[in-house]
């Protein structure tokens, strides 16, 4: 059977199947970095963020578990693993099954799909293990608040995770590429990224007064940035195939 | 927290043992040993006990935040007794904040206040006492709230002493610390407007220590200082 009568999508399919085999040790890279992150913010740091307050008679220390801090090792550990998985060696095994250049891209941008799904689920279990170990552990009295993750959480830890997959895996072919293209997109990066993060966050005299910021809103604007991104690997990395 | 680190440590090296001693029994590396769907058994592990975990963590309690409600009455009592105290009109200071009440028989007709340190700034004084011999300290304050955490147990009475008409006036100076945990769940960098929005009701309660005395007693060193 020639490899013109096979499907697209089944191709994909297979070759995501191949690669989620042999590259299984993405996922658990990512979550070692998770879990070992997650104790460091424990047993180092206390809690993610600090807040103090009092008067001239007490005085008020807040420790608050956040799940910014795993979130923010997990994220780069997925750029680095996309980063790898963009290099020449990475590309070169693709051909261990029959492919094509096209098919073998998107395989590997569903593997980046299914890792981000993945290692947000893997960083909220690492944040509410580190929680429970903190509640066993700790003397400190917990102050009672609202302890499931809302769904906005999870969606924007996905739409994260995705943006970070696609920035290493667009990164690593402009640097296969060339070493101009690959400058220039950083120092893109560096000028788009904070903007698009921070596009509603205004002086702090206008913060105390800001409407809540549409979560949704940002992670749909994420979204998008993370498909263009992909959008430009794919392109990037095909050529028209000659039959 | 290094009992955490500990323990985890601790059961990781278990897990390392257990692997090097299911690769001596079999005479293979971990590299053929290891099959790809352990990873992804694995990590279903891990997500079902991140799941457990979020289970038992949702059954802890904690201390309770005040509402807002209550957070505008610890502010409107501590507003109404400031200007009560500013404008001298002490009857109008709400005796439900009203802690503690001394009484001291003065034996002539001068009373000195001794009263050094900061957590009041002043003792209010007012000559509206009956005729008598017979000086009256009062001491007030409204509920204490930090981070919308009522605290107002915590708050120690001064140490009141009258010998030889001195009234001496004394707070625990020793600076009461507290220490919480918090689990926010929301993304910090992203929810900036709600940080800000918790530090304007930052600090809520005032105390005040007023003394009324005879008209015909008089005081040295008024101030309190």
């Amino acid at each position: 059977m020639s490899s013109n009568d096979i499907r697209m999508g089944d191709n994909i399919w297979q070759q995501t199947k191949w690669k989620l085999k042999a590259y299984n040790s993405g996922f658990t890279t990512v979550v070692v970095v998770q879990i070992l992150f997650s104790l460091f913010f424990l047993s180092v740091l206390d809690g993610m963020t600090h807040l103090s307050t009092g008067n001239m008679y007490m005085n008020l220390q807040v420790s608050i578990f956040s799940i910014d801090g795993v979130l923010m090792f997990s994220l780069i550990a997925c750029l680095i693993v996309s980063l790898i998985m963009a290099s020449q060696g990475a590309w070169h095994e693709n051909m261990s099954v029959v492919t094509t250049r096209i098919t073998a891209t998107l395989s590997t941008v569903v593997y980046f799909i299914i890792l981000s799904a993945v290692a947000t689920l893997t960083a909220v279990s690492s944040f509410y293990i580190a929680v429970w170990l903190a509640q066993q552990f700790h003397d400190t009295e917990w102050i009672a608040s609202d302890y499931l993750l809302p769904l906005r959480t999870y969606v924007i830890c996905f739409v994260l995770h995705l943006v970070a997959t696609a920035c290493g895996f667009l990164a690593g072919i402009a640097l296969e590429k060339s070493k101009l293209l690959f400058t220039g997109g950083v120092l893109a990066g560096f000028f788009i990224v904070p903007y698009v993060l921070f596009w509603n966050l205004k002086g702090s005299e206008e913060i105390s007064e800001a409407e809540p910021m549409n979560y949704y809103a940002v992670s749909s604007v994420l979204f998008m940035i993370a498909i263009v991104l992909y959008t430009l690997a794919i392109w990037i990395r095909s050529r028209q195939e000659v039959r | 927290m290094g009992d955490v680190v500990f323990t985890v440590l601790f059961l990781l090296g278990i897990l390392v043992v257990i692997v090097a001693i299911i690769m001596a029994v079999t005479r293979r590396r971990l590299v053929t040993l290891w099959r790809p769907k352990y990873t992804y058994i694995g990590l279903g592990f891990y997500i079902v006990l991140g799941v457990m975990a979020m289970i038992f963590v949702q059954q802890q309690g904690g201390t309770e935040q005040v509402s807002d409600a209550e957070l505008q009455q610890g502010l409107q009592a501590e507003m109404q007794m400031r200007d009560a105290l500013f404008n001298a009109s002490f009857s109008e200071l709400n005796p439900q904040y009203l802690k503690k009440q001394w009484t001291f028989p003065v034996s002539g007709d001068t009373v000195t206040v001794n009263y050094t340190n900061q957590i009041v700034d002043r003792v209010y004084i007012n000559h509206d006492a009956e005729e008598g011999n017979a000086i009256t300290l009062s001491y007030y304050a409204t509920p204490t709230i930090l981070y919308r955490l009522n605290v107002s147990k915590f708050v120690e009475l001064p140490t009141v002493s009258f010998t030889d008409d001195t009234l001496q006036v004394y707070f625990d100076m020793n600076h009461h610390r507290f220490q919480y945990n918090k689990m926010q769940p929301v993304l910090g960098f992203l929810e900036a407007s709600a940080f800000y929005n918790t530090q304007i009701d930052d600090s809520v309660g005032t105390y005040a220590l007023y003394l009324n005395v005879p008209q015909n007693v008089h005081i040295i060193n008024e101030g309190g200082y």
